[in-house]
């Protein structure tokens, strides 16, 4: 055989220094609210209205929220355990996911674009994701629920950090 | 002109406004001495004719369809329409397309009502090919195709210029292929891999440059056994069978079949039908094979540029630098790794995915493991793979037990679904009771499977290649250049979880943007991911 078994210790990548600001856990549990709210009125207004399709629309639509349930009712207290991000002078580097765990590299000389999002939920919390994409199509690091301070001068400091590298990028 | 149809009258009148304006406004002209090159006019003849062929499905439905239906009426038009509309913009973009070459950029100007222009750096453009549909073909016409890196996974790394004459394609080609290398030593044009050979498939002498491969017979095997066995013959019937439906005649074919079915005993019909899919697999693989490698050369040509010529009715040219390429996929398909082939996908930048999906950037068809290994050795210019297509630079490192577990779980999960379903079927259903048989064999070939894939897990990380071997149906290798990777994702299900296991993916500009290896130890996984980004997130144990 060509292949040699082996059993090595299962050590994770360490954890990136940085947490994420405690407010991201409102953040969350609003937005999660908020998608088993609109999975629950999409599938229950119909079923009001259209007796025809009450079952499977209320079928469908069950199944929907099931799956939506724990994005609002446990997923945001995980994820401010889980989530975590670090810059370090060479890389961008996270720990994301409640259910699949990731962590993310980007090395700053293959980096590409770094941007800061603010939508209208982010600004209510005062909070910031801030996107850094390779020119992978595959490699974006996205940092959620930063404090919408931090997130401008993580922003600054890649960009900066990125004008310093050099690189082709691809 | 020639080819009205229904667009152009909502087009007219401001058409007519615009063309009363002088020549292209000049706002953003740079070097307004440079003249701007409209496309070829036969590419109108072209148009007209590629109506002509689009408009058959319409003038089908004419004869066939009952016109008194409202329903009938429609589809005729929605036909008609459909069948106009790619070749009327095609027409029109003798009008609508302009295109210049300054020293540094590939400037495209389209559009009649929104102009549109597309400037390209000449240094970041990173592949050209050419393709002569048969109706360009008909009028010795090409059309070129230039990849940018851009966003490989939207259109927007590609500019088409759609009609122009064979020899100015060719051209444009080689100027465009020396001025994007950065010591790229120019080529004679024309003959150079010549990328629209003659009627013969031929080109008229030999090029000045080293043929890495040509054609060979024996590989058409390949393609009759490929998907073609399962997925040809059902796509083949299963549209025959919605083309009649179409015209509401499915009743009498069915009709017609099962008074067939009726007087033929059952298994002789099965086998019947069996052989004759099977058959017509063959045949539609084979075909397939004929019209898209005939007179297929891949030809090396100074300054590490690759030109693969091929097609019998369209004919492509596709002109790659060895600058470009980051790796490789070796993919190996069931029946054809029995039949000792496998498939070589150069993983390279700047390809878009317009370009990946309509396959004009293939350079190599399912061949002997032995040529797909070399012809990508040789692409690379390193001996990446053996001629087992094993890593030339060590062994794969094999994936711990629990990633066996793992796969058998999932195969025989799935497969000992269906098979319970089966199962369930016969005891409350009362189904025939052979079909437990088939449960049985389902979940058989689950558990195979499973270990096969398991078999066929390893990766390594050597020689600054990174190695990735997955797939039991389909085995694939990647070999990924480390200095092509952007980036690592280290991932973990709640089963691997449990298991130790993780994902790998590196990123990267090419190919496919990522390449994955399963059920890792989560250790390996982390020291790989620490090693192709040169960043220290592993911590020793």
């Amino acid at each position: 055989m060509d292949l040699e078994p082996r059993q090595p210790p299962t050590t994770a990548p360490r954890p990136p220094a940085h947490h994420v600001d405690p407010r991201a856990k409102r953040y969350w549990l609003v937005s999660g609210a908020a998608q088993l709210a609109a999975v629950v009125l999409a599938a229950g207004l119909p079923a009001v209205w259209w007796d025809a399709g009450r079952p499977w629309l209320l079928a469908v639509g069950g199944a929907l929220a099931l799956v939506t349930l724990p994005r609002a009712a446990v997923a945001p207290w995980l994820r401010l355990r889980v989530h975590r991000w670090e810059a370090t002078d060479t890389a961008v580097y996270s720990r994301t996911g409640w259910l699949t765990r990731e962590w993310r590299i980007a090395p700053l000389n293959r980096v590409q674009t770094v941007e800061v999002r603010r939508n209208a939920l982010h600004r209510a919390f005062g909070l910031a994701a801030v996107s850094v994409t390779t020119g992978s199509a595959q490699g974006a690091v996205v940092i959620q629920g930063l404090d919408a301070t931090v997130a401008e001068q993580l922003t600054e400091t890649l960009t900066d950090a990125v004008a310093r590298t050099q690189g082709d990028a691809t | 002109m020639t080819d009205a149809d229904p667009t152009e009258p909502l087009d007219r009148p401001r058409r007519a406004g615009k063309n009363a304006e002088p020549e292209p406004d000049h706002e953003i002209d740079e070097d307004p001495d440079l003249p701007w090159y409209r496309l070829d006019p036969r590419t109108m003849l072209a148009a007209l004719v590629y109506a002509v062929v689009r408009l058959t499905p319409a003038a089908l439905a004419w004869l066939l369809v009952d016109q008194t239906s409202g329903v009938g009426r429609y589809l005729v038009l929605v036909l008609i329409l459909l069948g106009v509309m790619r070749p009327a913009s095609k027409a029109l973009s003798y009008v609508a397309v302009r295109y210049r070459l300054t020293d540094s950029e590939l400037q495209v100007r389209r559009g009649l009502l929104v102009r549109k222009s597309e400037r390209i750096a000449l240094h970041r453009i990173r592949t050209v090919d050419i393709t002569a549909p048969l109706t360009n073909r008909l009028f010795r016409l090409a059309v070129v195709r230039v990849g940018t890196g851009g966003n490989a996974l939207v259109g927007s790394g590609t500019v088409v210029l759609d009609g122009l004459p064979r020899g100015r394609a060719r051209r444009l080609r080689d100027h465009l292929v020396r001025a994007a290398g950065p010591d790229v030593v120019a080529t004679g044009g024309d003959e150079a891999g010549a990328p629209v050979p003659d009627d013969g498939g031929r080109s008229p002498s030999d090029p000045p440059t080293a043929e890495v491969q040509r054609v060979q017979w024996p590989w058409i095997i390949y393609s009759m056994v490929g998907a073609w066995l399962i997925t040809g013959p059902l796509s083949v019937v299963g549209s025959v069978f919605s083309f009649v439906s179409m015209f509401g005649q499915e009743d009498w074919v069915g009709d017609t079949l099962g008074d067939l079915i009726d007087r033929v005993p059952w298994p002789a019909w099965a086998a019947t039908t069996l052989v004759l899919a099977v058959l017509l697999g063959i045949g539609a693989g084979a075909l397939a094979f004929v019209e898209a490698w005939w007179g297929f050369r891949l030809v090396r040509e100074p300054g590490a540029t690759f030109v693969a010529t091929r097609g019998l009715l369209t004919t492509r040219s596709f002109t790659a630098d060895q600058a470009r390429l980051r790796g490789l996929t070796l993919s190996e398909p069931f029946l054809t790794r029995l039949l000792g082939g496998a498939r070589m996908t150069p993983v390279m930048t700047g390809i878009s995915l317009q370009q990946q999906m309509n396959e004009s950037a293939t350079v190599l068809p399912a061949t002997t493991r032995e040529v797909a290994v070399r012809v990508g050795n040789t692409m690379l210019g390193r001996r990446v793979l053996d001629e087992r297509a094993r890593p030339a630079g060590g062994r794969l490192v094999s994936h711990p037990p629990a990633a066996r577990r793992r796969a058998i779980i999932r195969y025989a999960g799935g497969y000992g679904l269906v098979g319970a379903a089966l199962a369930a079927a016969v005891l409350w259903r009362e189904w025939p009771g052979w079909l437990l048989a088939g449960s049985v064999a389902l979940l058989c070939l689950g558990i195979v499977a499973g270990l096969g894939y398991y078999r066929t897990l390893g990766h390594l990380l050597g020689g600054e290649v990174l190695y990735l071997r997955r797939g039991f149906f389909t085995r694939r290798t990647d070999a990924i250049e480390v200095r092509g990777i952007n980036g690592a994702h280290v991932r973990q299900g709640p089963i691997q979880r449990l298991l130790g296991l993780a994902t790998l993916v590196v990123t990267t500009a090419a190919g496919e943007q990522g390449y994955r290896g399963v059920d890792l130890a989560l250790h390996d996984a982390t020291v790989i991911a620490a090693e192709v980004t040169r960043e220290p997130v592993a911590v020793p144990a």
